[in-house]
């Protein structure tokens, strides 16, 4: 497992990642009023790295392989587990600059890296090789640009920007809440490889073509299925 | 004109068309576009109280030109990716560059449509009297400010795209550079005043906001420079870039690129120095406080 991570982990990309992690929470520690755009950018670095992290660019041979795509997925664990860690020193270190609502702000990282891991773990499983290099350049701009115009603020306070209850702490934290149960779900349901869904669903609804008959595969193995 | 620029040329409107409608069909640039059309009704309907919608720019700066970086970067790779499947016949990198460059159209168009409405909620919701503008600038200049602040923004961000995808077409440069600018611009805003002079180096910078005085930290304020001067210079960083992304293309004539660039070089420097030293010498505080002084 340990060498699989050594191999599969693009350790480069996630030390970049979690230094600019930290650079950016840096920023927000010592102008929260200024800079606090950045701990939604910071939010869409960990999402986007943790989500480059699962990529599979040889899907083809190792959905083949006897490993399955949990034993991969915990495999690539301690990558992101340091982004998680280097997450929460960020925001230990930020301390009261964070306008009182440190757990707040650790929970919108944890919850975006649970949230990206679901999303590229249910799209590994439907087939698709790199869906987190794809999640990664959606999500890192547009967070960063959710944050600095807080769109719908009164009733969808994503960033919440500033102390107190006005500026929507505790609506964020209820939709982060149930963005990570949600998360959490699909990524469990994901990994346990869904073998209670229909066959045809599940090629229907990932749009991968569906599989004949078992009596007509000609000892063709599905390499997304479970057989 | 040979036969071979006659080709290019011939190229070149079709492919131009195809990249607009590349531009227009990414999902990033629509989920931008509903932001900001979003963001455009609150402004046309009830904007902030204070400043209208006199500091809205930063609305298509960030979902327009800022995803922009993206999707520019993303289209450059996809043509690459086409031209090298093509094979030999392919169109020049010059031709295709430069059809990329056209697609700017759709975010500017985007950007323009924004500044449209902006200005019409400025006229239906007036600032007040202690927000901008007032004493010695009119509404040209704030309509200047949104100019460089929002329009500029919506055709710089896809052009940096541009010289990103071509230059450093690695996938994940272009986020990055996207996250990277944001603080560097609002250090420029000017997050200090020790900068503010030099700030018009920059792009998509503020000319005027509650940048604060002694003793009332919400107070109105015009900044030193140019903001008509400072399109122009924009401007100019534009046709930059692309004469830089065109450089990357080893069969163009790159001499003739290097002496424009260096021209264009110059134009903008001239540009920028007198964006500096045009507009107001020294920061205008807005006599009248700011309602949080006064309360």
């Amino acid at each position: 497992m340990i060498r699989h991570a050594a191999r599969a982990v693009p350790w480069t990309r996630v030390v970049v990642a979690a230094v600019l992690v930290l650079a950016l929470m840096e920023l927000v520690r010592r102008w929260p009023w200024s800079m606090w755009p950045l701990e939604g950018a910071a939010v869409g670095v960990l999402a986007g790295a943790a989500a480059w992290c699962l990529d599979e660019p040889s899907a083809a041979v190792v959905d083949a392989a006897p490993r399955g795509l949990a034993w991969r997925t915990v495999a690539r664990g301690p990558a992101v587990l340091l982004l998680l860690a280097v997450w929460g020193t960020a925001v230990w270190w930020a301390g009261d600059s964070l306008f009182g609502q440190r757990w707040d702000v650790g929970l919108h990282g944890v919850v975006a890296v649970a949230a990206a891991m679901a999303w590229t773990s249910w799209r590994r499983a439907a087939g698709a090789a790199r869906p987190g290099s794809i999640l990664a350049v959606g999500v890192l701009p547009l967070a960063t640009a959710w944050a600095l115009v807080r769109p719908l603020e009164g009733t969808l306070p994503v960033f919440p920007y500033g102390p107190g209850a006005g500026a929507g702490w505790e609506t964020s934290r209820a939709g982060w809440l149930v963005v990570g149960i949600g998360a959490v779900v699909l990524l469990v349901a994901t990994l346990a490889d869904g073998r209670w869904w229909p066959v045809s669903r599940r090629a229907a609804t990932w749009g991968v073509p569906p599989l004949p008959p078992t009596g007509d595969r000609g000892g063709q193995r599905s390499p997304i299925l479970p057989q | 004109m040979n036969t071979v620029t006659a080709t290019q040329n011939s190229t070149l409107g079709p492919l131009a068309r195809q990249e607009i409608r590349n531009y227009l069909r990414s999902r990033l640039f629509w989920v931008g576009a509903a932001l900001l059309a979003l963001m455009s009704y609150v402004g046309l309907t009830g904007p902030d109280d204070r400043f209208s919608t006199v500091g809205d720019g930063l609305v298509p700066a960030a979902v327009i030109g800022l995803l922009g970086i993206i999707v520019m970067a993303g289209m450059t790779r996809n043509s690459d990716r086409a031209a090298a499947a093509a094979g030999a016949v392919a169109v020049p990198q010059r031709t295709r560059t430069l059809a990329l460059a056209s697609a700017v159209v759709v975010p500017a168009t985007a950007g323009l449509l924004w500044f449209a409405t902006a200005i019409v909620g400025y006229h239906l919701h007036p600032p007040a009297a202690d927000a901008i503008p007032f004493g010695p600038v009119g509404d040209g200049f704030v309509y200047a400010g949104m100019f460089v602040e929002g329009v500029m923004a919506c055709i710089g961000g896809p052009v940096l795209g541009l010289v990103i995808g071509r230059w450093l077409p690695g996938r994940g440069v272009a986020p990055v550079v996207a996250v990277v600018l944001v603080p560097v611009t609002i250090v420029m805003q000017p997050l200090f005043e020790s900068v503010e002079q030099w700030r018009v180096f920059w792009v998509w910078v503020h000319f005027y906001g509650p940048v604060g005085v002694d003793g009332d930290a919400d107070r109105a304020a015009i900044l030193t420079g140019s903001p008509y001067l400072h399109i122009a210079y924009l401007a100019a960083l534009c046709v930059l870039g692309v004469l830089v992304a065109l450089h990357r293309d080893p069969e163009s004539d790159r001499s003739r690129l290097r002496t424009a660039i260096l021209g264009v070089v110059a134009v903008a420097a001239v540009l920028a120095v007198l964006s500096m030293l045009g507009g107001e010498d020294e920061r205008v505080p807005n006599p009248i406080p700011s309602s949080s002084a006064t309360s």
